[in-house]
């Protein structure tokens, strides 16, 4: 939350350096000597991949030359970003948290990380995640599990766990993470940070190491939502490199924090509510709506019919898009190769049985069942008109008056480290109210409303196509709210 | 609908995936569970979207081949180079009489 005196906002950073009370080179030295201890201590985190990387002291040693000098710099001049380590940046490996791509080098750049350095910001490391970002706990990383720092049994959620656990326990202030089908906003809800995922197109996914091509979105996760915003201007806008790259015209998102909620209308989705929700979490997000009412906001109750059809449409269309996606990995074009095989066909087997773990090889033949001959009007076409039927059901609603839809994020706070890697169902269900967004393309956030048994709980907004900054407006109100008066966040 | 032990190395196969003996007895049981949760979207109306697909068209982008702006040479990237080409250590195959041996 903002303020915390041991994790200060970017803005509270900018301001150190502008000033220069704070030199970007100490700020780099203090940021990788915190990743660094956090790597040794008993019941490490583990939310870093790789850190360090070359040329990083030069780099802010010439944003403290320039700042000296008083030269205009980029908006994140000298802020420490870590990225998801299935986003390609130079001089780093990309893993995607898979042994199959263990010591892989990109030899190109995403485009949201070179818009990151174009706006001075420092990449200090890349961050765990589930394999290929499949998974919901980060438990299913090659490289062992990260930990969520509210409790260190608990799993940070996932895919995106490595860059929420960065920003919750203040090792970075902001980072980059890929959104699937909540794989932002899950982790930032168990972690008790702000996660953003984007309008489908609105952020490049070029370097993004593709999952769910239809689905798949770079999104910030920051420690309040003004540092979401500046991280999404940074990133944000039309790219030649990615055809899926919306030519939109980016608003000034900084700006339209201030506007107010006094004229919009909160949509409140039953679905979302169903009768055996934790009713921890019901009061919470009833304590948000009427704060959200208190400041002006009219709430109005509405139904998204298709909701309980969400969860098997995002597994059937993200897994069948998966096995294709995935199918590049065979030991020859990419991946680790297998020793020993003696048919080409026999190579591909053996390194892709032996590279990938279990939850990847669980999706790659779900999506391959669901696209095989037979079963691909059942199960793929039916995961596709699904799809369509809920991206049907926002439009009615935004199309009725509805500004924003308020929904909880995740139907629970973070679970123990175990508690559900090996019940797939349950697994899945954790994604149940963030796959929507996904599913039809919309914009959401994520951000805390308190917290719950000691655990953070996130409250999510989700905003018509392209309205980043009505949802953005709406989620700054309401943290402002929480933060001047977390007592009455209704804690059981 | 079940899926059998049969068809689920057919799919394995499919999927070049070689599986362990543990592997294949759990994956049968986990998806023949998911797909028993996945049955509720066969409830859906195969018309309920015919609006919908009608009026939807997709994006399509001039077939226009643009270089990916690299970091560096891809030489320096490749473990063998020579003669401006990868080098690959020989697949099995190229030496065995049947491609379609899977041995």
């Amino acid at each position: 939350m903002p303020g915390r005196p041991d994790r200060p906002t970017v803005s509270e950073l900018r301001e150190g350096l502008r000033s220069r009370r704070l030199k970007a080179v100490d700020l780099l030295q203090s940021t990788l000597a915190a990743i660094g201890a956090s790597e040794t201590e008993e019941r490490s985190l583990n939310a870093f991949l790789s850190h360090g990387g070359e040329h990083l002291a030069e780099r802010a040693d010439s944003v403290d030359r320039s700042l000296d000098a008083g030269d205009e710099l980029g908006p994140l001049a000298g802020i420490p970003v870590a990225v998801k380590d299935n986003i390609c940046a130079r001089g780093f490996p990309t893993t995607c948290g898979s042994k199959i791509l263990q010591g892989y080098r990109s030899p190109y750049e995403a485009s949201a990380v070179r818009s990151l350095r174009a706006s001075g910001a420092l990449i200090v490391g890349k961050t765990n995640l589930d394999e290929f970002a499949m998974g919901s706990s980060t438990e299913n990383s090659g490289f062992g599990p990260s930990r969520n720092p509210w409790d260190r049994e608990r799993v940070p959620g996932g895919s995106s766990g490595g860059s929420a656990a960065a920003v919750a326990a203040g090792l970075v202030p902001v980072a980059l993470g890929s959104d699937t089908g909540g794989s932002v906003r899950q982790p930032a809800s168990f972690c008790g940070v702000v996660g953003l995922k984007p309008t489908y197109g609105r952020v490049s996914r070029y370097g993004l190491v593709a999952f769910a091509s239809s689905l798949d979105q770079i999104g910030p996760i920051a420690g309040c939502v003004e540092d979401a915003t500046l991280m999404l201007s940074a990133i944000a806008g039309a790219d030649r490199y990615d055809s899926t790259s919306l030519d939109a015209r980016v608003p000034r998102l900084e700006e339209c924090l201030e506007r107010g909620v006094s004229d919009l209308v909160v949509g409140v989705p039953e679905e979302y509510f169903p009768a055996d929700l934790d009713e921890g979490i019901a009061a919470l997000c009833r304590a948000a709506l009427e704060r959200l009412e208190r400041l002006g906001a009219e709430l109005r109750e509405i139904s998204l019919p298709h909701t309980p059809f969400a969860v098997p449409a995002y597994y059937l269309v993200a897994n069948a898009e998966a096995s294709s996606n995935l199918a590049r990995y065979d030991g020859v074009r990419y991946g680790q190769r297998a020793v020993g095989a003696k048919s080409t066909a026999a190579v591909y087997r053996k390194s892709r049985g032996a590279g990938f773990g279990r939850e990847v090889k669980r999706r790659i033949m779900l999506g391959t069942y669901g696209l095989s001959a037979g079963y691909y009007d059942a199960y793929y076409g039916q995961g596709q008109r699904a799809r369509r039927l809920i991206g049907r059901d926002f439009e009615s609603a935004f199309a009725s008056g509805i500004d924003v839809v308020f929904t909880p994020t995740s139907p629970t706070v973070a679970f123990r480290l175990g508690e559900r890697v090996n019940d797939p169902i349950q697994m899945y269900l954790s994604d149940v109210f963030t796959v929507t967004a996904n599913l039809a393309g919309l914009p959401a956030v994520s951000l805390p409303i308190g917290t719950l048994d000691g655990l953070p709980v996130g409250g999510q907004f989700i905003a018509p196509r392209l309205d980043e900054p009505t949802m953005l407006c709406a989620a700054h109100e309401l943290e402002l709210s929480v933060a001047a008066d977390p007592l009455t966040a209704g804690e059981r | 609908m079940a899926i059998e032990r049969s068809q689920l190395e057919k799919i394995a196969e499919l999927a070049r995936l070689e599986l362990s003996e543990e592997e294949a007895t759990r994956l049968t049981r986990d998806c023949q569970a998911i797909l028993e949760y996945f049955e509720a979207i066969r409830q859906i109306d195969p018309d309920a979207d015919a609006a919908e697909s009608a009026e939807r068209s997709t994006a399509l982008r001039q077939d226009r081949v643009d270089c990916d702006p690299l970091e560096g040479p891809l030489s320096d990237l490749a473990p063998l180079w020579r003669d401006g080409y990868f080098v690959l250590p020989r697949l099995p195959a190229m030496d065995a009489d049947d491609f379609e041996d899977e041995s």
